[in-house]
C-alpha cells in the first residue's frame, strides 16, 4: 500500500505543489479588481473609532433604512499607520480593499500618485449638495484636477482661543485686533514658568495655520510650490520670533507617536504653563475634556490680523470618507456617505456625540449648534465657526502634499524653530527638495 | 529489517508497513515538512524575488510599472536622506559592536566572576537582564518617552542633581541618536550577556586552574585564556549584532520617527517611508536589497576577518 519515494520524487512533488500554490498566490494577487463585501453588505475601515461611530449613526437614519435596510455594513478599525498602509496595499494590488474608508488629509496625496485613482469620483453624485458645504473643509482635500473623490464632515475654521481671567487680571484688553496686541498681552502673562502659546518645533501646523492666514499656503492652484514666498517666511519667522525675541512662546511638548497635542502638551496646559493657543476646533476639543478645571475662563476669537493679508481664520486637518473604485455596491456606499455627510441629521448626529463642527452648512441652523458653551465663557462657538468659514482658504491638493509637509518639518520647522537656522533660508531651501518630488 | 514483521504474533492485524522510498526513506517525514517549505515559499521566498524584481523598476502610484534597470540602485548614492539614514544605522551599527558587545562582555564576566558570589545571584542576575528582550517595544517606547522627557524626565532631572547639563534627549538633533543607542544598549545587553556566559560556561576550568598555577593574574587569564577561547562567541555577538542593527526599526520608529530632521532617521525607517508615505515601490525594493546587501558584506568581512586571526 505505501508508495515508495525517492527525495527526487518528493523534490518533483514538493515543486509541483510549490507551482500550484505560488499560482494561485499570483493569481490571487494579479486577479481582476476585486473588493468591499458583496452585493448585499459594505465595508468601511477607519481609523478613530469616533469616526466610524459617526458613520454608524447614518445607518441608524430613516432614510438608510428605508433604501439599504437589509444591507449589512461592516466596521473595521485599524490604527492610523497601519489603515492607510493596508488601504494603499490593497488598492495596488487591486483586491481586498474596502468599499468606503477615512482618508486624512495629508495621507490623500499618495493616493493621487499615478494616472489611475483607486477612489470613486463623487463629483456628479455630489452634483447640487455642493452649494450646502464649505468646500474647503468638506471636499477640497479630497478633490484632485477638479474632480472630487472624497467627502469630509468636520469645518475645520482655525482661531485664537485664550485665557481671558488671565489677560483681564493683566489688564489686557480683549479681543485682539492684531498680532502685536496679542504680543504685546504675551508679554504681560509670560513669566519664567509660563508662556502665552506652546509651539511646535516636530510639526507643522502653526506655520501652516499662520501662513493662510497671511494669504498663502503650500502649493498654488496649479500644484506649484509656494511656500518660500514673502507671506511664508513671514509667517515662520514670526513664530521663530514668538519664543526666541519677544519669549512670549515655548516650545510645545511632543513625543513620536504624536507630535501635535499629547497628554504632556495636554497636562502644560493643565498646569497653566501654557494660556493659549490657535487651531481648529478638533485642536481645541481637548481643553473641555482634559483641561476641566479652566471651564468658563477660555475665550474664543477669530484670528488677529497683521501678518500678510490677516485673513480671519485658517484651515488645518480633516479625513474624508472615499468609495474605492473596487467596491461592488458603490450607490449603497456613496448613500453612506452622503447621508452621515450632507444630512442634516447625520452630522448633528456627530455634533452630539463627538462635538465635531460640521461642513455642511444648513445645520448651523440646528439650535444645537447655536447652543452657548460653558466652557468658553458661555460663547456660541457654532455661530463663530459659521461665521468665519466663507472665509475659509482654499486647500490646494497635491501628490506630493504629504511628502512635502514631511520635508517642511523636517528642513524648515525644525531647525527654525530650534533656532538654527532663519526662515528665509529654511524655506528657500526647501523648494529644492519639493521640486525634485516625484509627482 | 524484514525480520521485524516476521515476529508478529499470529492473529494480531498485519503491522502497517512503513512507506519507503529507493533510498530507503519514508514519505512521513517529507509530508510533515511539506507545509512548511510551502509556506516558507509562498511568504517568504517569493515576496523576496518580487521585491528583487520589483527593484528594476520605476513603480509608484497607481498605474503600470516601468522597467528602469539599475536606476533605483544608482539613485541611492545620489539620495542625501539615503546617505544619511546609512550614516545613522552604521553609528548604530558601531556602537553595538564597540560599545554594547564589550559592556555585554564585562556583564556576563561579572556574573561568572566573584562580582556575584552565589548561584541563586547569578540565576537573579540572568533573569533581569533577560528581560528586556522580551519587553514589547511599545512598552520600552513608553518608558523610555518618560526617562527622556525634557521637563521631569529621570534623565534630566538626575543630571541637573549632579549639577550637569540637561537635554531635550529626544527632540535635540545632537543627542537624540546618542539617546536611541541608550534604549538599545538597555534592551540588548542582557541578550549578548547571555550569549557570553554560555560561552564562559565552555571554558574548561582547569585551563583557567592551569594559568593559575603557572602564576597568570586574573586579568592575564582573562587575556590570554578567556577571551581567545570565547573567540566563537565574540564572533557570533558581533556578527549577529551587525546584521540586526542595519534592519533597526522598532525603537528610533517609535522614539523619533526618525526625527528631528533625520537625525534619527535608520535605513529601515526610510525604506518604509519611502514605501508607504512616498508610495515608490520600486525604491524601497532597491533599499531593501542595498540593507540585505551591506549586512551580508560586513558579516563575510567579519567571518573572513576571524578566519584570518584564527590562522
Amino acid at each position: 500500500m505505501g508508495r515508495n519515494l525517492s527525495r527526487r520524487d518528493f523534490l518533483r512533488v514538493g515543486g509541483g505543489a510549490l507551482a500550484g500554490v505560488s499560482a494561485l498566490g499570483l493569481a490571487g494577487c494579479g486577479g481582476g479588481e476585486q473588493g468591499g463585501s458583496g452585493d448585499n453588505s459594505l465595508e468601511f475601515w477607519a481609523f478613530d473609532e469616533g469616526r466610524a461611530n459617526f458613520a454608524k449613526a447614518a445607518l441608524e437614519t430613516k432614510e438608510w433604512k428605508d433604501a439599504h435596510g437589509d444591507m449589512k455594513v461592516n466596521f473595521r478599525i485599524f490604527p492610523y499607520e497601519q489603515m492607510h498602509d493596508k488601504l494603499l496595499t490593497a488598492l495596488v494590488s487591486g483586491k481586498g480593499a474596502p468599499d468606503v474608508a477615512d482618508v486624512e488629509i495629508s495621507r490623500f496625496s499618495n493616493f493621487i500618485k499615478g494616472d489611475e485613482l483607486p477612489f470613486v469620483d463623487l463629483s456628479d453624485r455630489i452634483g447640487g449638495d455642493i452649494g450646502d458645504v464649505y468646500k474647503p473643509a468638506a471636499t477640497d482635500p479630497w478633490t484632485w484636477q477638479g474632480r472630487i473623490y472624497g467627502v469630509g464632515n468636520e469645518l475645520n475654521t482655525c482661531v485664537l482661543a485664550y485665557r481671558q481671567d488671565l489677560m483681564d487680571q493683566a489688564g489686557v484688553q480683549t479681543p485682539f485686533e492684531n498680532w502685536d496686541q496679542v504680543v504685546a498681552a504675551g508679554q504681560e502673562v509670560s513669566t519664567g514658568d509660563r508662556k502665552m502659546f506652546a509651539l511646535h518645533d516636530l510639526a507643522f501646523g502653526d506655520y501652516y495655520m499662520l501662513s493662510q492666514s497671511a494669504g498663502t499656503s503650500l502649493f498654488d492652484d496649479e500644484g506649484n510650490y509656494i511656500g518660500d514666498n514673502e507671506e511664508s517666511v513671514t509667517a515662520l519667522q514670526f513664530l521663530h520670533d514668538m519664543v526666541y525675541e519677544s519669549r512670549i512662546a515655548g516650545i510645545a511638548p511632543a513625543v513620536a507617536s504624536d507630535n501635535w497635542y499629547p497628554p504632556q502638551y495636554r497636562a502644560a496646559f493643565a498646569a497653566e504653563r501654557f494660556v493659549a493657543l490657535f487651531g481648529p476646533p478638533w485642536h481645541l476639543s481637548f481643553l473641555p475634556t482634559d483641561v476641566t478645571e479652566q471651564s468658563g475662563k477660555w475665550t474664543v476669537q477669530r484670528l488677529p490680523s497683521g501678518l500678510g493679508e490677516g485673513l480671519p481664520t485658517a484651515n488645518f486637518g480633516g479625513t474624508g470618507q472615499c468609495i474605492t473604485t473596487q467596491s461592488q455596491s458603490p450607490d449603497a456606499a456613496y448613500d453612506l456617505v452622503r447621508i452621515a455627510n450632507l444630512t442634516n441629521e447625520g452630522v448633528i448626529a456627530d455634533f452630539k456625540a463627538r462635538t465635531a463642527y460640521p461642513a455642511y452648512r444648513p445645520a448651523y441652523e440646528d439650535p444645537a449648534l447655536q447652543e452657548p458653551n460653558e466652557y468658553f465663557g458661555g460663547q456660541r462657538l457654532g455661530q463663530i465657526y459659521s461665521e468665519l468659514a466663507p472665509d475659509l482658504p482654499p486647500f490646494n491638493q497635491s501628490p506630493v502634499w504629504g511628502q512635502a509637509t514631511e520635508a517642511l518639518v523636517r528642513e524648515a520647522i525644525t531647525p527654525v524653530m530650534q533656532d538654527k537656522e532663519d526662515a528665509q533660508t529654511a524655506l528657500s531651501g526647501l523648494r529644492q527638495t519639493v521640486e525634485g518630488m516625484k509627482q | 529489517m524484514e525480520t521485524r514483521s516476521e515476529n508478529v504474533p499470529v492473529g494480531s492485524p498485519p503491522a502497517r508497513k512503513p512507506s519507503r522510498g529507493r533510498g530507503g526513506r519514508t514519505i512521513a517525514p517529507y509530508l510533515f515538512l511539506l507545509p512548511f517549505f510551502l509556506i516558507y515559499a509562498v511568504f517568504l521566498i517569493y515576496p523576496v524575488l518580487a521585491a528583487f524584481r520589483l527593484s528594476f523598476y520605476e513603480s509608484s502610484g497607481f498605474g503600470g510599472d516601468t522597467f528602469t534597470g539599475l536606476a533605483n540602485y544608482s539613485r541611492l548614492v545620489q539620495d542625501s536622506r539615503y546617505l544619511e539614514a546609512l550614516k545613522n544605522t552604521t553609528v548604530y551599527a558601531l556602537a553595538s559592536v564597540f560599545i554594547l558587545s564589550p559592556l555585554a562582555l564585562l556583564v556576563a564576566v561579572a556574573i561568572r566572576s566573584f562580582v556575584v558570589p552565589t548561584a541563586a545571584f547569578k540565576s537573579f542576575y540572568r533573569i533581569v537582564f533577560f528581560l528586556p528582550f522580551i519587553t514589547s517595544f511599545v512598552v520600552i517606547a513608553l518608558m523610555f518617552n518618560l526617562i527622556f522627557n525634557n521637563d521631569f524626565g529621570l534623565l534630566n532631572n538626575a543630571l541637573s542633581s549632579l549639577g550637569l547639563p540637561t537635554f531635550n534627549w529626544l527632540n535635540n538633533e545632537r543627542v537624540a541618536l546618542l539617546a536611541i543607542i541608550l534604549v538599545a544598549i538597555w534592551t540588548y545587553l542582557g541578550i549578548n550577556a547571555l550569549y557570553f556566559l554560555a560561552g564562559l560556561q565552555n571554558i574548561p576550568e582547569d585551563v583557567l586552574e592551569a594559568a593559575a598555577v603557572d602564576g597568570a593574574s586574573r586579568l592575564q587569564a582573562f587575556w590570554r585564556v578567556t577571551l581567545p577561547l570565547l573567540r566563537p562567541v565574540i564572533l557570533f555577538v558581533v556578527v549577529q549584532a551587525t546584521i540586526f542593527s542595519y534592519q533597526i526599526f522598532e525603537i528610533p520608529f517609535l522614539l523619533t520617527a526618525g526625527g528631528p530632521s533625520d537625525s534619527t532617521l535608520t535605513l529601515a525607517i526610510y525604506l518604509y517611508e519611502v514605501g508607504f508615505r512616498q508610495f515608490d515601490r520600486g525604491y524601497a525594493a532597491a533599499i531593501g536589497y542595498s540593507i540585505a546587501i551591506i549586512a551580508v558584506v560586513l558579516a563575510a568581512i567579519q567571518l573572513l576577518a576571524a578566519r584570518r586571526f584564527d590562522r
